[in-house]
C-alpha cells in the first residue's frame, strides 16, 4: 500500500478506537434504572414506577436479591433509625405526635424478567429482613427470592410499581412547606459483593443494611433514566442532566433526568427556588435559592468553583457537566449538608455576614463527597471513615488554603478560626480521645461520637500523615488511590496499600519498612498521642556549654518527631527521634547555650493532642500573660459596669 | 467623684488582673506557643490551653462573676452619695470629699436597695413578657412569614425589649432623684411617679439618657477598633492597650454619673417650670 493509503488506514483505526474509547462507560453500570414518578405537592405521596436491569457482578449462581426501601425508616417509632437516632438528626426533630411527620415506601408489585425470556410474579414473596439487628420492627430491608435463579454474569429485570409517601423534613429528605427534597426515594438494589470485593472471601454475600441514625449509603453504579411529573409551577433541580420537559394538560409538567454511572439519584421541587447559573470549564452549575439568601448565591458558586478546581487539581478530573446546589429553607435545614451525585444540598440563613463562611463550608465540604463517595463508592454503614474523614481532610485543607488557615471558618471582631484546627480540636479535646478506633461498622460506634471517629479524628491523622511524608508524596498517595479506585469499592486495605507502595517509591524506608504502624494506630487503634518538650538545660564545660534536651512521651502512641534546638548564638540544631520511649534526652555541645527548644517545630504531628507543651523556654516570656490578664481585668471591669447600670 | 468611683472600680478588678497574671504564668509555664497569642487571636493555642488548664481559668472568671454582683451591691449604696454631690454640684466651690459621699451612701441604702429590687424586678417581668410574646408570635407568623420576615421581627422584638430596659433604668434614675430629693423611703410609689414624669417629658428624659447611651456604645465601637489595630507585639503595646482599656473604663463611669446629673438637671428644669406654671 501507499503510503497515503496507510495515513487513511491509520486515521480510521484511530477514529474507530476514539469512538469506541467514547462508548466505554466509565463504571460497570451494574444497577440501570428507568423510574417514572408523579409527585402530589397536596398529599406529599410519590407514585411510581421502576424498571431495574441489574447484572450479577459475581462468578456465583445468586438465589435472591435484596433491596432497601430508605423511605420506611420514617414508617413509625420503632424502625432501627427512629431508635438509634430518637427521632432528631443533626439537631432537627421529627414532630412524634403529628401523623404528617411521618413517611413510608409500600411495593405495590413486583416482576422479574430473566434473559431466557421468563417472568416470575415476585409480588407478595418478598420479605423484609433485619441483616444488622434483631428488631423485627424494621422495615427498611427486603430480600426477595428468585425461584429461578440468576447465573454468573445473567442479567435481570425488575418491574415494580411503588407508592411512598415523603416524610415532614427532619433528616435528609422529605418536604416542608412547598419545598421537597426527594432522597432515598425508591424501592434500591443493594450491592452483591463477589469473593474479593472489599473484605469477602468465599462465597460473595449482599451487603444490604438497613438504615441506620448515623450511616449513610452504599449502591452499585448505574444509568438512571428518571422521569419526575410536578405541577407547573414548581422548579425542580435533580441528578443529572434534564433531557427533556413537557407540560401536561391537567397542570403538571413532566421533565426527564438522566445521569449515567452514578450511585444515586435525587430531586427536589420548590414553588420557592430562584435560579442562578454558571459555568467553571465543562461543569454547568445551578444554584437554587431560597429567595431571602438570593444575596449569598455568589458565595456558593463561588466556593463550588473553588472546590471543582482544587479537586480536578489534586486528585482527578470531574467527570460530569452538571453540578446543581440546593439551598434549603430554614424550615427544611434537616435536608441540608448532603451530597448525591451531582446534586448537593447547602445550607445558610439570612444575613450570614461574609466573615462567617457557612455556605462556603457547605458547599465545599458537600462537593468533595462527589470524590469521597461517588466516584470512589466507599461502603459508608462499614468505613464511614474512608468517605466523610477524607473529605473533612479535603474540606480543611481547600478551606484553609483559601480563606486562610487560622481564619477560614470565621474571621469576625477579631476573632478567628481556621477550619482544620476546628477538626483537630472536635478530636483531641473530647472527653475520651481513646473511645474506640474510627474503623468499623458506622452503627456500633459509640454514642454521639459519630462525628469525632469518623471526621475529626481521621481528618486530624490525614493531616498528621501529610505532615509526615510531605505535601507532594501525600497528593501523589491521593491521586494514585483516586485513579485506581475511582469507580469501584475500595476499603481501607486498598487505600493503606496504596500509601505503602508510593512511600515506599518516594521516601524508601525512612518512615520503615511500610506505614502499617501508623494505621494500626490511628485507624484501627485508640493511641492518643502527646509529645511534650521537658527540660532543656545548659552546663558550661570549658569554653563551650553541654545542654541536654529532654522530650517526654505522655500519649500511648509513637510516632517519629523533630526536635528544634535554638541557642543563644542564634544557631540552630533540628534533631530526629523516633518517639517510642516513654522519654528521650539529647545531649549537645554547643558554643553557647541552649535558649529555647521545640517538638514538631512544624506541627506535622498535627493529632498530638497538646501543642502548647511542645516548646520550653529557658527564659519563658511574660508578655501573653499580661495582656490576657489585662484583658480578663477589663471584662470584669464592664462586667461591674454593666450590673452597676441597673442601679 | 468619677475618679473616686472608677478608683473603686479600679481597685476591685486588680482582684482580677493580679490572680489572673500569676495564675496564666504559671499555667503557660515555659511553652514559647502563647507567643502567637500576642498579635492576635489563635484558636488552637486556645483551645489546647482551654482543655489543659480550664480548670484554673475557670476560678478566675468565677472570681470576676462575684466580684460583679459584689459591685451591683456597692453601686446601690454609692447612690446616695452620688446623688448628695450632684445636688451640691452647683456649687462650685463645693469640692468632693470621701466623708461626706460615704455618710450620704450610708443613709440612703435601705431605699436605693429596695429601688433597685424594683427596676429589677420591672426587668424581669419585661423579659419574661417580650419573650412570652415573641415566642408565640413568631410561632404565629412562621407559617406566613418567610426567614428574612421572621428575623426582621425577631430583630424589632429585641429592640422593642432593649428600648423598654432602657426605659426602666431611665425610670430607675427619676425614681432615685425622687427618693432622695424628697427624702422617701418608699420605692415603688416613688418608681411609679418616676414613670409618669418619664412619659410625661419623654424626649428631655429618655431623649436624653438615650443620647448618653448612644455615646456608650460609640466608646465601645473605638475601643474593638483600636484593640483590632493595635498590635500587642510587646510591653509598650500592652501598656497603651490597657490604657485604653481604662480609659474606656473611666468614660463608662463618667457616663453613668453623666446620665444621673443630667437627669437631675431636667428634674429640677422640669419640676420649676411646673412651679411657676402652677403659680400663675
Amino acid at each position: 500500500m501507499s503510503s497515503g493509503t496507510w495515513t487513511v488506514v491509520f486515521f480510521l483505526l484511530w477514529f474507530v478506537r476514539t469512538a469506541e474509547a467514547q462508548f466505554v462507560p466509565l463504571s460497570p453500570r451494574l444497577a440501570n434504572y428507568q423510574l417514572d414518578v408523579q409527585l402530589d405537592t397536596d398529599t406529599k405521596y410519590l407514585t411510581g414506577k421502576e424498571t431495574l436491569v441489574w447484572t450479577n457482578p459475581s462468578n456465583e449462581v445468586i438465589h435472591e436479591l435484596q433491596f432497601h426501601l430508605y423511605l420506611n425508616a420514617f414508617r413509625n417509632g420503632q424502625s432501627t433509625f427512629m431508635r438509634e437516632s430518637g427521632g432528631q438528626l443533626r439537631g432537627a426533630f421529627i414532630k412524634r405526635n403529628d401523623e404528617a411527620s411521618y413517611g413510608w415506601i409500600d411495593i405495590l408489585s413486583m416482576q422479574a424478567r430473566q434473559a431466557s425470556g421468563k417472568t416470575e410474579v415476585l409480588t407478595g414473596k418478598y420479605q423484609f429482613i433485619q441483616p444488622d439487628d434483631a428488631n423485627a420492627d424494621d422495615r427498611t430491608v427486603i430480600s426477595v427470592p428468585l425461584s429461578q435463579p440468576l447465573g454468573p454474569g445473567q442479567r435481570i429485570t425488575i418491574d415494580m410499581a411503588f407508592r411512598a409517601r415523603l416524610p415532614r423534613i427532619f433528616a435528609r429528605t422529605g418536604y416542608s412547606d412547598d419545598f421537597f427534597l426527594v432522597a432515598q426515594w425508591f424501592p434500591k438494589i443493594g450491592v452483591y459483593e463477589p469473593p474479593g470485593t472489599r473484605y469477602v472471601a468465599s462465597p460473595g454475600r449482599w451487603n444490604c443494611h438497613q438504615f441506620h441514625a448515623n450511616s449513610e449509603f452504599y449502591a452499585d453504579y448505574g444509568v438512571y433514566d428518571v422521569t419526575v411529573t410536578v405541577p407547573q409551577n414548581f422548579r425542580v433541580g435533580a441528578t443529572g442532566l434534564l433531557k427533556s420537559e413537557r407540560q401536561n394538560a391537567n397542570g403538571t409538567k413532566t421533565m426527564r433526568w438522566r445521569a449515567e454511572d452514578v450511585v444515586d439519584f435525587a430531586w427536589t421541587a420548590s414553588t420557592a427556588f430562584t435560579v442562578f447559573d454558571d459555568r467553571w470549564r465543562h461543569v454547568a452549575i445551578r444554584v437554587l435559592m431560597q429567595p431571602e439568601h438570593a444575596s449569598q448565591a455568589q458565595r456558593h458558586i463561588d466556593a463550588a468553583k473553588v472546590a471543582l478546581a482544587y479537586f480536578d487539581k489534586h486528585l482527578g478530573r470531574y467527570p460530569f457537566t452538571t453540578l446543581t446546589i440546593v439551598d434549603p429553607p430554614m424550615s427544611g435545614l434537616g435536608a441540608g449538608g448532603m451530597e448525591y451525585p451531582t446534586f448537593i444540598t447547602a445550607g445558610t440563613s439570612w444575613g450570614l455576614p461574609a466573615g462567617v463562611r457557612v455556605p462556603e463550608q457547605v458547599v465545599i465540604h458537600e462537593f468533595g463527597h462527589q470524590y469521597f463517595m461517588q466516584l470512589l463508592a466507599t461502603n459508608e454503614f462499614e468505613e464511614a471513615w474512608l468517605d466523610e474523614g477524607f473529605n473533612q481532610y479535603y474540606e480543611g485543607r481547600i478551606m484553609d488554603e483559601t480563606y486562610g488557615p487560622k481564619s477560614s471558618l470565621t474571621d469576625l471582631f477579631g476573632y478567628r478560626v481556621g477550619n482544620l484546627e476546628v477538626s483537630r480540636n472536635s478530636y483531641v479535646h473530647l472527653d475520651h480521645p481513646a473511645i474506640a478506633p474510627s474503623f468499623g461498622n458506622v452503627w456500633q460506634l459509640p454514642d454521639a461520637y459519630y462525628g469525632e471517629l469518623t471526621y475529626f479524628k481521621p481528618a486530624t491523622w490525614m493531616r498528621t500523615l501529610d505532615g509526615l511524608v510531605g505535601r507532594p508524596v501525600m497528593d501523589e498517595i491521593m491521586r494514585t488511590y483516586f485513579n485506581r479506585w475511582k469507580f469501584k469499592h475500595p476499603n481501607a486495605k486498598n487505600f493503606i496499600a496504596i500509601v505503602n507502595e508510593v512511600v515506599a517509591k518516594r521516601l524508601g524506608s525512612r518512615l520503615g519498612p511500610n506505614l502499617n504502624w501508623f494505621f494500626d494506630q490511628v485507624l484501627y487503634g485508640t493511641q492518643v498521642c502527646d509529645y511534650e518538650l521537658h527540660a532543656v538545660r545548659s552546663v558550661r564545660q570549658g569554653n563551650a556549654y553541654r545542654s541536654a534536651i529532654t522530650v517526654y512521651r505522655r500519649g500511648d502512641a509513637q510516632l517519629p518527631v523533630e526536635v528544634l534546638v535554638h541557642f543563644e548564638d542564634g544557631s540552630e540544631k533540628l534533631l530526629h527521634w523516633n518517639g517510642k520511649a516513654s522519654a528521650h534526652t539529647f545531649t549537645l555541645t554547643q558554643p553557647s547555650q541552649a535558649e529555647w527548644a521545640k517538638v514538631d517545630p512544624q506541627q506535622k504531628i498535627y493529632m498530638d493532642i497538646n501543642l502548647n507543651n511542645n516548646s520550653f523556654a529557658i527564659r519563658p516570656p511574660a508578655s501573653p500573660a499580661a495582656k490576657y490578664a489585662a484583658k480578663l481585668m477589663f471584662w470584669a471591669q464592664n462586667w461591674m459596669q454593666w450590673l452597676a447600670w441597673l442601679v | 467623684m468619677v475618679l473616686w468611683l472608677y478608683g473603686v472600680n479600679f481597685l476591685m478588678s486588680l482582684l482580677v488582673l493580679l490572680p489572673a497574671y500569676a495564675t496564666l504564668r504559671r499555667e503557660m509555664g515555659t511553652s514559647l506557643e502563647y507567643l502567637k497569642l500576642l498579635n492576635g487571636f489563635d484558636f488552637t493555642v486556645y483551645s489546647d490551653f482551654r482543655h489543659s488548664h480550664g480548670a484554673a481559668t475557670d476560678s478566675l472568671l468565677t472570681v470576676g462573676f462575684w466580684l460583679g454582683l459584689l459591685y451591683l451591691l456597692i453601686s446601690v449604696f454609692f447612690s446616695g452619695g452620688m446623688l448628695r454631690q450632684l445636688a451640691s454640684a452647683t456649687d462650685r466651690r463645693q469640692t468632693f470629699q470621701a466623708s461626706w459621699f460615704l455618710v450620704a451612701s450610708m443613709q440612703s441604702f435601705g431605699r436605693f436597695f429596695r429601688l433597685f429590687l424594683c427596676v429589677a424586678g420591672f426587668i424581669l417581668l419585661l423579659s419574661v413578657v417580650f419573650l412570652l410574646l415573641g415566642g408565640l408570635g413568631g410561632l404565629a407568623l412562621s407559617e406566613t412569614l418567610n426567614e428574612e420576615e421572621l428575623s426582621y421581627f425577631a430583630l424589632a422584638c429585641l429592640l422593642l425589649f432593649g428600648l423598654s430596659v432602657l426605659f426602666t433604668l431611665c425610670v430607675g434614675d427619676y425614681a432615685k432623684i425622687l427618693l432622695f430629693r424628697r427624702n422617701e423611703t418608699h420605692a415603688l410609689p416613688a418608681f411609679r411617679e418616676a414613670m409618669r414624669f418619664v412619659l410625661s417629658h419623654v424626649r428631655a428624659a429618655f431623649g436624653n439618657y438615650l443620647l448618653l447611651n448612644g455615646v456608650g456604645a460609640i466608646c465601645f465601637a473605638i475601643y474593638f477598633l483600636l484593640d483590632s489595630w493595635i498590635v500587642t507585639g510587646g510591653w509598650a503595646a500592652i501598656a497603651l492597650l490597657f490604657l485604653i482599656q481604662q480609659l474606656f473604663i473611666f468614660s463608662r463611669i463618667a457616663l453613668k454619673v453623666w446620665a444621673l446629673a443630667t437627669a437631675t438637671t431636667v428634674f429640677t428644669i422640669q419640676k420649676n417650670h411646673l412651679t411657676i406654671f402652677s403659680s400663675w
